[in-house]
């Protein structure tokens, strides 16, 4: 089990550097620069901390100097990548007053509760409605899911929540639109980003649940005396999550994805909001900081998947027991 | 001997899109209480269907007709919930591939204890005692260690021997054993054999056995029904089976089977394959195009003819004292 935590985590760092390198290596090829597109009040978010003026030859020499502009390549991509690991980020371009740590920091719990909360929402009416298709499997209301889901898989997070917005806020005045102030706010982004996972997870679920009832030792099952509820929640259920949860894990990088689009249009000043302006602005450290800890992000939250799975699949889990 | 189980003018279809399958043609069986019959027939012949239709396990597309008579009961007129009340408790069953028909995620020990639970017949500590005490009595060494293992670290032969246990734990009066031999070794199958036979003993339960395998039949069993296209060809003691079977067809199966002394000889055959239950039966014998004693009387089809008292023949031949 240990040997196996540890390959997981050497695993980790690999994808982790090739992730950095890439990001690094786009950022540079990106036309534009921040002394032209970011800062002095243009775009970006402000949290009330300096700027550097661009008209000021002596403060730009200093600025290159500063965020070590002037040196090779290979040294201020070694800078950024170690800044991370050894959590010695500096600060960024625009918020020179402010630690990156600390701009992470503030922003990061939203963006993951967000993520989270859409996720475990997404699951939950994804077995209900996949559980529910199962049982009328073929009948008009199984049928019925499959045009709802076809039409929320294909539907992406934004349009969804112009939607939402639109009914939820405009219409009817019941949830607010914009903004962080209480647990009221985050209603729409979470439900934004759950239903169009909803679509093909349910689906999933469906398929899944309904193989599982069809297998044979369900006929035992019934040949024991069991009903409808016993094959169901005694063996039903955990079996068909197990093919479930693999499909949750690639869900998972595209949920990261839409926390930028949904932070954005709800404006949340969560890390993908951070990453959105950071980009726009040629911001390189806040770029890269901010990159590698989605990455990091998603690949622990892929690893979390992989565990569940080994805890419901019990021969997964004594295989792992063994240390293989 | 009173009849546990009586089963009249049985005919089974099963209906899918492209055809209806005419699986079991017009069968009448008889299983006294505390018996042991065996039905043998090839691939195809039903043997498994009607067994089946007895606990009503069949797929939802099969289209039943007949009296199925259980202990003073028509389970054909009984509902869902009388007839899971039976199932587990009254009629136990064991699966030709117990790998399949046991849950890979559940252990042994959950699996066992289902039917006292599901009828209430014991509490969760109670049916944990009595199937360790059982599973004692099948022969797996340590039952208590075992109890808490999944089916995927036990052996075919184990598996099965579970699956006896699983079968007999309620005490059922009849236990319907489907093929359990089939996927097991050659040693491991004597012992499953005398396991069953010393166990049905004991007990003084009927106990139906399906397989395709004449000389297990004869070791195992007292009375023998063979069957062919899905009716009964010929049903007889089992004493009488080597000696004074009449039908054609059974005499080809018994001369097909290899001496073990003697010398080599090509092994004597049935020609022909067997006959196809999606097209419609022929009005005539439905064994008449691979009899090798074919008559034109056969035309017409023989029903099952009294040539003894326990010794019924479908075939003209009969009536002249059967097959020379």
């Amino acid at each position: 089990m240990l040997l196996y935590v540890l390959r997981r985590i050497g695993y980790m760092i690999i994808a982790l550097v090739a992730v950095s390198f890439v990001t690094f290596l786009l950022m540079r090829a990106a036309p534009g620069s921040f002394l032209e597109m970011g800062s002095g009040g243009v775009v970006g978010v402000d949290l009330g901390l300096g700027s550097v003026g661009v008209h000021d030859p002596q403060a730009v020499q200093e600025f290159i100097h500063v965020f070590h502009l002037d040196k090779p390549w290979y040294e201020q991509y070694w800078g950024y990548l170690w800044g991370f690991f050894t959590l010695h980020m500096g600060t960024s371009f625009e918020y020179p007053a402010t630690p990156t740590l600390q701009l992470i920091g503030q922003t990061f719990p939203l963006t993951i509760m967000i993520a989270i909360l859409a996720i475990a929402l997404a699951v939950v009416l994804s077995i209900i409605l996949g559980t529910l298709a199962a049982l009328r499997a073929n009948s008009w209301a199984d049928r019925g899911t499959v045009l709802v889901a076809s039409l929320a898989a294909s539907i992406p997070h934004y349009v969804v929540a112009v939607f939402l917005m639109l009914i939820f806020g405009v219409w009817f005045h019941l949830l607010p639109v914009v903004g962080q102030a209480g647990p009221k706010y985050f209603i729409l982004p979470v439900v934004a980003m759950a239903l169009p996972m909803c679509g093909s997870m349910s689906r999933y679920m469906r398929n899944s649940l309904v193989e599982t009832m069809n297998s044979e030792y369900m006929v035992t099952v019934y040949a024991k005396g069991g009903g409808l509820r016993a094959a169901l929640f005694g063996h039903g259920m955990r079996n068909s999550l197990l093919p479930f949860i693999t499909v949750v894990g690639p869900q998972l990088a595209s949920l990261m994805m839409g926390t930028v689009y949904i932070e954005q249009m709800f404006g949340i000043l969560g890390l993908g909001k951070v990453f959105t302006s950071a980009s726009s602005t040629r911001d390189y450290p806040l770029i890269m900081d901010s990159t590698m800890i989605y990455a990091v992000l998603i690949m622990v939250m892929n690893s979390l998947v992989d565990i569940c799975y080994g805890a419901l699949d019990p021969r997964i889990r004594k295989a792992q027991a063994k240390g293989r | 001997m009173t009849p546990l189980l009586q089963i009249k003018d049985l005919s089974i279809q099963f209906r899918t899109d492209e055809a209806t399958v005419n699986a079991i043609n017009g069968v009448n069986l008889t299983v006294p209480a505390g018996g042991a019959v065996a039905i043998v027939g090839e691939s195809g012949s039903g043997k498994s269907t009607v067994m089946m239709a007895a606990p009503r396990l069949l797929p939802g597309n099969a289209v039943v007709h007949g009296e199925i008579w259980f202990d003073g009961r028509d389970l054909m007129t009984l509902n869902e919930k009388q007839m899971r009340s039976l199932r587990g408790r009254e009629i136990g069953v064991i699966f030709q591939n117990p790998t399949a028909y046991l849950n890979p995620t559940k252990t042994i020990g959950q699996q066992i204890v289902e039917p006292l639970l599901y009828h209430h017949i014991a509490s969760a500590k109670r049916a944990k005692e009595e199937a360790i005490d059982l599973l004692d009595q099948v022969g797996i060494g340590d039952p208590r260690g075992r109890f808490d293992m999944y089916p995927f670290e036990f052996s075919g032969g184990m598996l099965q021997r579970v699956m006896i246990a699983m079968a007999l734990i309620a005490s059922p009066k009849l236990l319907i054993a489907d093929e359990p031999t089939t996927a097991l070794d050659v040693t491991v199958q004597a012992e499953i054999l005398m396991l069953l036979k010393k166990l049905q003993r004991e007990r003084g339960m009927a106990l139906v056995f399906v397989t395709h395998d004449l000389a297990v039949a004869a070791q195992l069993c007292d009375e023998v029904y063979v069957m062919y296209g899905g009716m009964v060809m010929e049903h007889l003691p089992v004493p009488q089976l080597v000696r004074a079977s009449k039908h054609p067809y059974l005499r080809g199966l018994i001369q097909s089977i290899p001496p073990l002394d003697g010398p080599v000889e090509p092994l004597p055959y049935i020609p022909g394959n067997p006959i196809s239950t999606t097209r419609p039966l022929p009005a005539g014998c439905i064994f008449a195009e691979r009899c090798a004693a074919k008559m034109s009387v056969c035309e017409k089809r023989p029903p099952l003819i009294d040539f003894d008292q326990q010794h019924q023949v479908a075939c003209w031949l009969a009536e002249k004292g059967g097959i020379a």
